[in-house]
């Protein structure tokens, strides 16, 4: 059986095999990160808060901070059976909600996007797709069938954003 | 940083944060009526420590669209005061301040909407200031209208020190008619309850 897991702000879900479904509701500066291994089909997002963990304490979440929550999450992973060389990203969020009277310092979904982009290549996980930034919350949903991202705004229709599990489509798979 | 988790406070405390938060939104709800004319009445508030993860389960619907006025306090108490209306409530009430009996989401309603959480979060904030003698400054508001949820989520992400526990002092709002109806959401940063109830010979 399935599982319909929702990863709250810095929290961390990992499941294993066909038919599970994770979703992070209402994004805002937050960022949801999805990693998948297409082989074992380990999937994992994380909701990242916070561009980094300098005042963080010991015992904090992880998955809080883009610097603790890649880290953590390919740990989980690996746990699970995946291949960290395996693993395949699509991330979303980062907007900028609050229009009016924000000065730029505050735009935490900015920054938040560039040290998860960074935390990324650092591991070495390859960034497949991207929807971050604007001014829109999202929805997103990570399907553990074959990878595939799926991100939502008001307004709008569920739109794909990638299959991490299209191997065809990826080169650093070795068939 | 905070010197000690939130959670760690008593029901008695919690009790008293409660009475607080009472005081204030009945002067935030009674700002609300004197501006619409309308009878407005608040349930108990509720003040709980909560995971961060599990915070939009603050919201009824946390993927409904809703309007949000957040600001930011500082002072004594600095946290985060959001007021989140259904966007319903949002056309009503910009409709019966701007004199017009249907409204559509524009920059006119949005600053009428912005005005309105303003004027309600500040009646909150200055009750809450004249009963503990602390100082809570209200910055300018700012306005979004999206998912609840999301809306949460920009204002948590606007907390640089996040505790993996927040306190959460929330209060519905709604008028008889079922016409008007929103939430109120206030999180002290750490060490803001703590000062709050030192304040008033609970610490």
């Amino acid at each position: 059986m399935g599982v319909n897991l929702t990863v709250g702000m810095g929290e961390i879900q990992v499941v294993r095999g066909a038919g599970n479904v994770l979703t992070a509701l209402g994004l805002g500066s937050c960022i949801g990160v999805c990693l998948y291994d297409p082989l074992t089909r380990v999937a994992g997002m994380v909701h990242v808060v916070l561009p980094q963990s300098q005042a963080s304490k010991a015992g904090d979440l992880p998955g809080k901070f883009a610097d603790t929550a890649i880290p953590a999450i390919v740990q989980r992973m690996v746990e699970q059976g995946a291949s960290a060389s395996r693993l395949k990203a699509a991330i979303a969020g980062g907007a900028q909600l609050f229009q009016f009277g924000v000065s730029n310092s505050l735009d935490v979904g900015a920054r938040n996007a560039e040290a998860v982009v960074k935390a990324l290549r650092e591991a070495g996980i390859p960034l497949q797709a991207k929807d971050v930034g604007g001014s829109a919350g999202r929805t997103l949903r990570l399907i553990s069938d074959n990878g595939l991202i799926v991100v939502r705004t008001i307004g709008g229709a569920e739109r794909e954003l990638a299959v991490l599990g299209n191997i065809l489509a990826s080169s650093g798979v070795a068939a | 940083m905070s010197a000690q988790p939130e959670y760690a406070f008593s029901e008695e405390q919690f009790d008293a944060l409660r009475e607080i938060a009472n005081i204030g939104m009945g002067k935030a709800s009674s700002a609300l009526a004197d501006l619409i004319d309308t009878t407005i009445l608040i349930n108990v508030p509720q003040a709980v420590c909560v995971p961060i993860g599990d915070l939009p389960d603050i919201l009824r619907d946390p993927e409904q669209v809703t309007a949000g006025v957040y600001l930011q306090v500082t002072g004594d108490v600095p946290g985060h005061a959001t007021f989140i209306f259904d966007v319903q409530s949002a056309h009503r009430l910009a409709g019966v301040l701007l004199g017009m009996p249907e409204v559509s989401l524009d920059e006119l309603t949005a600053s009428a909407l912005m005005e309105i959480g303003n004027i309600m979060l500040s009646a909150y904030l200055t009750a809450i200031s004249d009963f503990t003698a602390l100082q809570l400054l209200p910055s300018p508001p700012v306005m979004a209208v999206d998912m609840g949820a999301a809306i949460l989520d920009a204002v948590i992400a606007n907390i640089p020190n996040l505790d993996d526990f927040a306190v959460t002092i929330t209060t519905d709002i709604y008028d008889r008619d079922g016409l008007i109806s929103g939430t109120f959401i206030f999180l002290p940063e750490p060490g803001g309850i703590q000062r709050i109830l030192e304040a008033i010979g609970m610490g």
